[in-house]
């Protein structure tokens, strides 16, 4: 297992995006400038068909980084390796620059509700997700990055704030951290914290991505929804996160009323835009 | 270990899947989002029928159906496996069996790929070796028989106009479904090409199937007649080897 000392900073791949099928065929065609893709990993755990044939071909052009939903690393049901071997395969067809996943269970007893369900932030959790993380890395060989979820509901059992829960775990388990601006964003207003805090606890050294996306207004509610242009409020605290962490791997996610690819490479500049003052030497 | 953890987790995904009750603020937010997603992803999977059907009914069937079939698999690809099963218990016979015809679909799309023969190696087989052959056949192939028109009525769903209404055959139709490098297809066969389509799809060598044609002992004309629908299978990128 490699430590925190074998490596002295973390990589800066630039700006990415997420890859939808919407946009297969543009990407061949016009190879816009985006840095590199990151893809959902689920939906390459298949036989043959378009989605490899587009992998295939889209990874021969751009480096990519891979993106899961199923490993429920907070779950109490064991792990599942045949999954983890169907990941390590695709890991070994993608050659990624690294892998994440979220911190959350997704189900039990053999049951996926296929959303990421947030942990209740105590000790018993904190001990349950670090021995697992040491697993997957094990089994996997090579550190994966996690990622804060959105939420919006908490735990009376909870001793401990989320941004100290995924620090320690981060640190004990020795994984990286995908921080996701948007999730930091919507659980803050549903739980009441000031999201500065929660960004200014990450372990600088540890945070290898950020994501961006956008939410919706719902009531009382900000909910998640990844089918928007990403919010004012969103891009000032990516610019708080730009200069306080240097460069960090960025890309944007639109998961649902994909607009085209132009319009995220807008989104993208934009993001370029933002951190390139605080970046300039590394970019 | 981990076992407050494990009792929180199963009461909190029990009230998600709506099976009791919790009180913990937020959480109908994770209810109603579990339903919609599940519902959403059913819908890919079977577009033509919740096109069919509309959004209330295909959401009154996808929520008995997920009752019944919760999500078993790392996959959310795979939620609708078990829907033409139920619907053949449940449903009426056409649902059934659009059900089946779109899950045939979806499981060509995804399939283990395989270069199809072209005419030259089918021509360049020896008089001589032709009776010990047996053929492999393209790894997503659903062979289908139907007892109503669906395909006709998906057909024009997919085309957006008017579904035809769907009738029982005066007899059961056989289909095959499969996929060709990255494109679907679908058609009809008579009863003697799905039979024979049956027995080369099981392994069954050339001689073999030709006289199971015939009905008896090798004759020219079921090996003509089987090495005519061999080219066709062929020239439809359905065959994958030769063994």
């Amino acid at each position: 297992m490699p430590s925190v000392s074998d490596f002295i900073e973390r990589p800066f791949p630039g700006f990415g995006l997420g890859l939808r099928k919407e946009h297969y065929e543009a990407v061949l065609a016009e190879r816009p400038a985006v840095d590199w893709f990151e893809i959902l990993t689920e939906n390459y755990l298949v036989e043959g068909g378009k989605p490899l044939y587009y992998l295939d071909r889209i990874r021969a052009e751009y480096p990519m980084v891979m993106h899961g939903v199923s490993l429920s690393i907070g779950g109490t049901h064991p792990l599942d390796f045949q999954y983890l071997g169907l990941l390590k395969s695709l890991i070994d067809r993608v050659r990624p620059l690294w892998v994440s996943d979220h911190l959350c269970w997704t189900g039990v007893g053999g049951i996926n509700l296929h959303d990421l369900l947030p942990l209740p932030y105590t000790e018993e959790a904190l001990s349950h997700v670090v021995s697992r993380v040491r697993q997957v890395q094990d089994f996997l060989e090579r550190r994966i990055l996690l990622e804060n979820v959105s939420s919006y509901m908490s735990y009376p059992e909870s001793q401990m704030s989320e941004w100290t829960f995924l620090t320690e775990v981060a640190k004990r388990a020795d994984c990286l951290i995908l921080l996701d601006i948007n999730n930091i964003y919507v659980s803050a207003r549903n739980h009441g914290f000031d999201p500065s805090e929660y960004l200014l606890a990450m372990p600088s050294d540890k945070v290898w991505q950020f994501h961006l996306a956008g939410h919706t207004e719902h009531g009382q509610w900000v909910i998640d929804t990844h089918d928007h242009p990403i919010r004012n409020e969103v891009w000032d605290l990516y610019r708080e996160a730009a200069r306080h962490f240097g460069p960090v791997a960025t890309m944007i996610e639109r998961d649902d009323r994909i607009p085209p690819l132009d319009a995220l490479l807008q989104e993208l500049d934009q993001a370029r835009r933002i951190a390139g003052p605080f970046w300039q030497e590394a970019a | 270990m981990s076992k407050d953890l494990a009792n929180l987790q199963a009461r909190i995904q029990s009230a998600v899947m709506a099976e009791t009750d919790l009180s913990l603020p937020g959480l109908e937010i994770y209810r109603n989002a579990y339903r919609q997603r599940l519902v959403e992803a059913l819908a890919v999977d079977y577009p033509m029928l919740s096109r069919w059907l509309g959004r209330d009914r295909f959401h009154e069937l996808a929520a008995g159906y997920l009752t019944t079939h919760p999500s078993r698999h790392f996959s959310i690809r795979w939620i609708g496996r078990h829907l033409p099963e139920f619907l053949q218990r449940t449903g009426p016979l056409e649902w059934a069996e659009m059900a089946a015809f779109e899950w045939s679909l979806s499981l060509a799309f995804d399939c283990t790929d395989a270069e199809p023969i072209g005419p030259d190696t089918l021509a360049a087989i020896p008089p001589q070796d032709w009776p010990h052959l047996s053929f492999v056949l393209a790894p997503g192939l659903s062979l289908l028989t139907l007892r109503t028109s669906v395909p006709k009525v998906w057909k024009a769903l997919q085309d957006q106009v008017s579904p035809p209404d769907c009738t029982d055959q005066p007899e059961p139709v056989s289909w095959m479904v499969w996929r060709h490098r990255l494109r679907c297809f679908f058609r009809s066969m008579d009863g003697p090409e799905a039979h024979t389509l049956r027995l080369i799809k099981s392994g069954t060598a050339f001689a073999e199937v030709c006289a199971d044609l015939a009905g008896q002992d090798l004759s020219t004309d079921a090996a003509h007649q089987v090495a005519q629908w061999l080219h066709r299978w062929v020239e439809e990128g359905l065959v994958v080897g030769i063994e």
